[in-house]
């Protein structure tokens, strides 16, 4: 993995603003008012909220971020409207269980288990502290979609995102291909990625309509709203 | 869809969430297997043992960090 992914850039502007709403500033009270209050509500429009569901959340939201002082969780290492447009993600889903409006829990990670894949995950111990439904869900819904990638293609991208191996040492290993044939294995297994998860998603959580970039923003810049900040 | 900075997204956010799913080190494999790697990362591996060691890879992803080691130290 290189330094640059695990390093995000540090939204300095951002944060100053989260701290002064985190102090009461009034003006900075009145700019989360005209921008992110809005962005939070196009957001839930945007995953199917109605605006009576939106009014609902966008409370829940902001008792989260201010009563329950989630805010102070972001740390300046997205933008802080993804970091909100997120946290209203998570609530949105919070609220659609809350009000049993999902279909039941599918078994497409073990059709041998009764257990609820869902209470599976909140069993491991491996999980992060702060751990919520929607992190939950990505990740079950990301480790079921490796599931499904070609083997061969999965290895070239592992190989070569993540353990810097060069393309064209690739191609030697994979019996002297072209460099376009290992270009081509890692788009398809980024492609089986995205759609295996969003099949996932949609099987799992209908009501939640969530995009690619939806999902990128939640495990990118969103993901302090959804973890806490990383160590 | 880029796929460099897509995957270097998921695989922070995995790696955050299960730390042994995205390839972290977990010491040397065992040897029977160490020896496929080698000859994998020699660029000596047919397409049906490629075949083969890519599946036990994607079951075993915390094998890829010695397999990346070997391939850097053998092809350099």
């Amino acid at each position: 993995m290189p330094d640059s992914a695990d390093t995000p850039a540090f939204h300095s502007a951002d944060f100053e603003f989260a701290q002064d709403l985190l102090d009461g500033d009034k003006l900075a009270w009145q700019r989360f008012e005209d921008e992110l209050k809005p962005a939070i509500a196009r957001k839930l429009a945007g995953l199917g909220a109605t605006d009576a569901d939106a009014d609902e959340v966008l409370g829940i939201v902001m008792e989260k971020l201010w009563a329950q002082k989630k805010l102070a969780a972001y740390t300046g290492s997205g933008p802080l409207s993804g970091f909100v447009r997120t946290m209203a993600a998570n609530a949105w889903l919070e609220y659609l269980r809350k009000h049993r409006r999902m279909v039941p829990a599918t078994n497409l990670t073990d059709d041998e288990s009764e257990d609820d894949p869902m209470d599976r995950l909140a069993r491991d111990e491996a999980v992060a502290p702060q751990e919520t439904p929607l992190a939950e869900l990505l990740r079950d819904a990301l480790i079921y979609s490796l599931t499904q990638v070609d083997a061969e293609a999965l290895l070239i991208m592992r190989l070569s995102l993540l353990q810097d191996v060069k393309q064209r040492d690739l191609c030697l290993l994979w019996g002297g291909c072209h460099e376009g044939t290992i270009s081509r294995k890692k788009q398809e297994a980024l492609e089986q990625i995205r759609d295996e998860t969003l099949a996932y998603l949609k099987e799992r959580e209908p009501t939640l309509k969530i995009s690619w970039q939806d999902l990128m923003e939640a495990c990118g810049e969103g993901a302090d709203a959804i973890l806490g900040p990383s160590i | 869809m880029s796929t460099e900075p897509e995957f270097n997204i998921l695989a922070s956010f995995l790696r955050r969430m299960m730390p042994d799913v995205e390839g972290h080190d977990a010491g040397d494999p065992p040897d029977a297997i160490r020896s496929r790697l080698d000859v994998f990362a020699a660029g000596k591996a047919d397409a049906k043992e490629r075949t083969s060691l890519s599946q036990l890879l994607k079951e075993h992803p915390e094998y890829i960090g010695y397999l990346g080691r070997a391939i850097r130290g053998t092809v350099a």
